[in-house]
């Protein structure tokens, strides 16, 4: 097994493996012979340009989407999305989208105890107090009781971390968590991110954000026509690119015109 | 000149009232019926098997490009050519059903299809299986959705039942017919039973607003939509 760069020497095992993974729909290849892992702890941060498979990737992690071949081992399990263990995996899973998808019809506070009562089987009781604790993490304890139309977009994308860390995940995915956010709301759902890493949460990020990929993030992947071209620390892939296509990227991203 | 009045109408309320309970009695079966049997055709409709699919739109095309008189007509009259005679208030509820699901399977078809995909990955990466997924977050969308159109059916198929006589059910259309043929009173008695079905009908509006209020909180009430 290889050795992370910037890794303790005490190796445990990955706690999310990716073996030559191929994925398609139909004949047309989106990415081919993926491989990685990522360590219990890390913020791993993946960029690349529209239309690479970013968030088919993350999709496939949690077996939303199949995959071709190759494997995918969360904490020591396959993951196959026609299985039906795929739903216990996705307990362990939390996932932000970048259009938040709350349930309309349900307030904040609803939104993030749903599926603590009904796939965990807690407590009303019990998944109050814990949504309440999330809701002061992401600080939005005066809003529990709002429908998603009554929030802004950061206050929406906040309630959506708070229902994916109710659930307790051992990974969480972000896809472009702030990509639909106005400018001003960006840095509440970051810092929240930031706190998030601090705590030790594994973390597998896309986002066109480098200043926080490289701020937050223990590694960075760029990915680019279906494969990865660089995985390595973000100040080296943003200050030394190896790659040509990754000095393009982080040329366009950084300084765009 | 005619002379209208309505006391000729007195010596049979008992036997309207008896009418009114039928077209009540058979229009909420068949409503109900039509709901589950629409949801369910509705998925039918939207399944990724092509030929269920074919299945639903056979059925929904052929059901809603015909007159429900031919199709009570085929079930009450026709059927027993077969060999399968049915009762009259069977014939009737089954055809009342039948159209009606061809026209709430469309509801909730257009529903579903409104319901975001986004939706239906969240609460699948939050780990639902399918059945929590329908029933807590996408049924509870759809109809939010349908509700409004659920309110056109619903009255459409109060309408439909006036067709029921002919399966010699004694509804509110039976009633007019028998009660004219014995008094002769035919205008007092049309008038009375169109009184009855524009009460039964407005009720249902009034109703489905005050109960959309309650279960939806709508947004004057400071509720989500
Ligand atoms: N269900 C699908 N069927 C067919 N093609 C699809 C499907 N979903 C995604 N694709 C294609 O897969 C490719 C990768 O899409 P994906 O959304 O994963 O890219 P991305 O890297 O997340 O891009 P972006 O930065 O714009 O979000 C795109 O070309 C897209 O058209
Ligand atoms: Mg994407």
């Amino acid at each position: 097994m290889s050795t992370e760069p910037g890794l303790s020497v005490i190796q445990t095992d990955p706690i999310l493996r990716v073996d030559s993974v191929t994925k398609s729909f139909g004949k047309k290849i989106i990415f081919n012979n993926i491989s990685f892992n990522v360590q219990a702890g890390q913020v791993v941060v993946i960029v690349g340009p529209s239309g690479t498979g970013k968030s088919t990737f993350l999709r496939c992690v949690n077996g939303l989407e199949d995959i071709q071949s190759g494997r995918i081992v969360f904490e020591g399990d396959i993951v196959n999305a026609h299985s039906k263990n795929i739903v216990s995996l996705r307990k362990r899973i939390g996932m932000i989208f970048q259009n938040f998808n709350l349930y309309p019809h349900l307030t904040a506070l609803e939104n993030v105890t749903l599926a603590p009562m009904k796939v965990l089987g807690e407590s009303r009781k019990l998944a109050d107090e814990r949504a309440m604790d999330m809701f002061r993490k992401v600080r939005l304890e005066h809003r529990a009781s709002a429908y998603p139309s009554q929030l802004s977009g950061g206050e929406q994308q906040r309630v959506a971390i708070a229902r994916a860390l109710a659930m307790n995940p051992s990974l969480m995915m972000f896809d472009e968590p702030t990509s639909a956010l106005d400018p001003e709301t960006v840095g509440d759902v970051l810092a929240i991110m930031e706190e998030l890493a601090r705590d030790g949460r594994t973390m597998l990020v896309v986002t066109h954000e480098m200043g926080f990929a490289d701020h937050v993030g223990d590694r960075m992947i760029f990915m680019d026509g279906g494969t990865i071209i660089e995985d390595g620390p973000p100040s080296e892939l943003l200050k030394n690119p190896k790659e040509k296509r990754t000095q393009q990227f982080v040329n366009s991203v950084l300084r765009p015109n | 000149m005619y002379n209208f009045n309505l006391f000729f109408i007195f010596p049979y309320l008992d036997s309207l009232q008896w009418a009114i309970w039928n077209t009540l009695q058979i229009s909420v079966t068949a409503t109900f019926l039509s709901i589950i049997f629409g949801v369910l055709m509705a998925l039918v409709r939207l399944s990724n098997y092509k030929y269920l699919r074919l299945c639903g739109v056979f059925y929904v095309e052929v059901v809603r490009n015909m007159p429900m008189v031919v199709l009570l007509y085929l079930i009450f009259f026709g059927l027993p050519s077969f060999g399968i005679v049915l009762s009259g208030y069977i014939s009737g509820l089954t055809a009342l059903t039948m159209n009606s699901t061809a026209f709430m399977t469309e509801i909730f078809r257009s529903g579903f299809m409104a319901v975001s995909k986004g939706q239906f990955e969240a609460a699948r990466a939050q780990g639902m299986t399918n059945t929590q997924l329908y029933r807590f977050i996408i049924l509870p969308q759809v109809f939010r959705i349908s509700y409004a159109s659920l309110g056109n059916q619903i009255i459409g198929v109060i309408m439909g039942s006036s067709i029921m006589m002919i399966a010699t059910i004694e509804e509110v259309t039976a009633w007019m017919f028998n009660t004219g043929s014995i008094n002769f009173r035919y205008f007092e008695v049309f008038f009375v039973g169109g009184l009855v079905y524009f009460v039964l009908c407005q009720t249902v509006n009034l109703v489905r607003n005050a109960l959309g209020k309650i279960i939806f909180k709508t947004a004057a009430a400071g509720g989500p939509w």
